[in-house]
């Protein structure tokens, strides 16, 4: 690789660029201004996640190759980090008052919070293991630290830890797999590997098993889904926000990529595997969400059954159903704006560093904050999928993926579990409206207000007019595509 | 004898599935920490035969950036682990019962 390559692909990455030189920057000036202004590093946050938008926007219409082929810069890609961005950044703005709330330091959690955001930046591009390995790695890395970052809460320690332990073991299984791909292959670049897959050769089917298998963990599906609800518990509820949107989707997207340019286009087996995770990952997810006392494990639950639902639309799009690839993204650009609403509520009412977690925190809610309960209510509808939100029409996309591609069990699980779903989604609105226990709220918190109007009045609009979004997505995927 | 490839594969095999054991069944959360590094040798032991066998250069590359990976992931879990004892004057793992539903 010479030198001008180099350059030319620097200049290629600008958005990851962005986020990293941001975040160093936030590192180096946090010890060198004292006091209260310390919190006004904030603004640089969120200047470098606009650069960072801006130099992304580039990537929504052209298509390059940086680094030999290593990184594939599309609309794939470009559309992935379109999500990454807008997840990370709501979720700053959240954590703003939460930090304080909770009396937790900001600059090191901004920081930490643009490096997560530019490993799934990498991961949404790469085209070959050392990229994604490493894409993987810093996502996870700084999300682990993210969800231990409350140290005086023994919770948020041990869900610190515990995500490291199994986040670590998930990474040794997908390294292992690798290592045998590259064996038997000789290449880590996904299309070679394809030209040269063999399905005889049994080091090709065990190592495509364990990155499988890494790559499942990461999205939190059935079987590899119970560290899902401990994780998304004790960390804290905006880290939470973000790891279920930004995490999820960069996992999905490096499945996607993986499996329909890499290996595994040839098994047709894989098609049925990965219904019986969908189905699984579907019920499970919400007969656990049934019956949980908090709602912060409760929408994590949620997030493992919103998982089973997108995997509705990998299964369709391994069976050749186009429109598969489009509702997939759509889920999880959908799925952004209604969980980290949600969230983001929850954070808005946490309080002298107590977290409101429990059904019995939202009690007469609608009398005492009537707009914060009307954007709760949205947030859950949308969720439960429930019409003119976002919700409903993106997970409207994925049950007619599934019928085109002639699952029709799937799309009716699919569906049962929606109706489902509404039960427990529901259920913190009848606290919210007709609680009547006395629950002290917080006062007016101007950033977390705004986040929470925008992705309201996103979720609405989105919802009522979603041909805008959706011809994104569909050209996202013709992108991806071959044919 | 001469020892190749499989030998090696082997042997990381071995390793690999030493390491599995020891994250699940092991109580300390320091064993713990060291059985997942096992499993990562394991596959950077892996990558290095497969690298000498096919002669291509990748797979050592590839070895170096996970030993870095590894040690950027065990400074994490070590600060957790002193975190955890400061809180539970303990490693046992089986302290990790705050979040049940």
């Amino acid at each position: 690789m010479s030198i001008s390559e180099i350059l030319r692909s620097t200049l290629l990455i600008g958005p990851e660029i962005s986020l990293i030189l941001t975040g160093i920057i936030l590192i180096i000036f946090d010890p060198l201004i004292n006091g209260k202004r310390k919190n006004e590093l904030f603004w640089i946050v969120l200047i470098g996640l606009v650069i960072a938008f801006l130099l992304n926007l580039e990537r929504l219409h052209t298509e390059a190759s940086a680094f030999s082929g290593a990184l594939s810069l599309d609309v794939f890609s470009g559309y992935f980090n379109v999500i990454f961005i807008i997840s990370s950044f709501f979720a700053v703005i959240l954590s703003r008052e939460y930090l304080i709330t909770m009396n937790l330091k900001s600059n090191e959690y901004y920081a930490l919070i643009l490096f997560s955001t530019s490993g799934m930046m990498m991961l949404s591009s790469a085209k070959e293991f050392m990229s994604i390995f490493l894409g993987f790695e810093i996502m996870s890395i700084s999300v682990y630290i993210l969800s231990g970052f409350n140290r005086e809460s023994i919770r948020s320690t041990e869900a610190g830890i515990k995500y490291l332990i199994l986040g670590g073991f998930s990474s040794a299984i997908l390294l292992y797999g690798i290592a045998l791909i590259y064996g038997a292959s000789g290449t880590i670049f996904l299309d070679e590997i394809t030209s040269k897959f063999d399905v005889q050769n049994p080091l090709y089917l065990a190592g495509s098993a364990l990155i499988i298998t890494g790559f499942i963990f990461k999205i939190g599906a059935f079987p590899l889904h119970q560290w899902v609800p401990d994780i998304y518990e004790g960390a804290p509820m905006t880290v939470t926000g973000f790891m279920s949107v930004g995490v999820k989707a960069a996992a999905f997207a490096i499945l996607l990529r993986v499996l329909l340019e890499g290996v595994y286009q040839m098994d047709a087996n894989l098609i049925y595997v990965l219904w019986l995770i969908s189905a699984f990952t579907m019920t499970i997810g919400n007969l656990g969400a049934i019956v949980q006392k908090s709602i912060k494990r409760m929408l994590a639950y949620s997030s493992i059954a919103h998982a089973g639902y997108a995997l509705i639309g990998v299964v369709a799009t391994l069976r050749g159903e186009e429109i598969g690839l489009s509702s997939v993204l759509y889920y999880l650009f959908a799925y952004t704006f209604m969980n980290l609403g949600a969230f983001g509520v929850l954070a808005y009412l946490s309080r002298d560093g107590k977290e409101c977690d429990n059904y019995e925190d939202v009690s007469g809610l609608w009398s005492k904050k009537p707009l914060i309960a009307i954007a709760l209510s949205i947030f859950l509808f949308s969720l439960a999928g429930l019409p003119p939100t976002i919700g409903f029409f993106a997970k409207y996309r994925v049950f007619l993926s599934a019928i085109k591609a002639d699952f029709y069990w799937l799309a009716i699980i699919g569906i049962l579990n929606s109706v489902i779903s509404a039960y427990y989604y529901l259920r913190v609105l009848v606290y919210a409206y007709m609680g009547e226990e006395e629950v002290k709220f917080p006062s007016f918190k101007p950033a977390s207000a705004f986040a929470i109007t925008v992705l309201t009045i996103a979720t609405l609009i989105l919802g009522i007019f979603p041909f805008y979004s959706w011809d994104f997505a569909l050209k996202a995927a013709a992108s991806f595509l071959p044919n | 004898m001469v020892v190749g490839v499989e030998h090696y594969l082997v042997l990381s095999a071995i390793l690999f599935i030493i390491g599995v054991f020891g994250v699940i069944t092991r109580k300390n959360l320091i064993i713990v920490l060291m059985s997942l590094e096992l499993m990562l040798n394991a596959a950077n032991l892996a990558f290095v035969a497969f690298s000498r066998a096919l002669g291509d250069m990748t797979g050592q590359v590839f070895m170096i950036m996970a030993i870095t990976v590894a040690a950027a992931e065990v400074a994490v879990g070590l600060a957790f682990v002193v975190s955890i004892y400061t809180h539970r004057e303990t490693l046992d793992i089986d302290v990790l019962k705050m979040l049940k539903g």
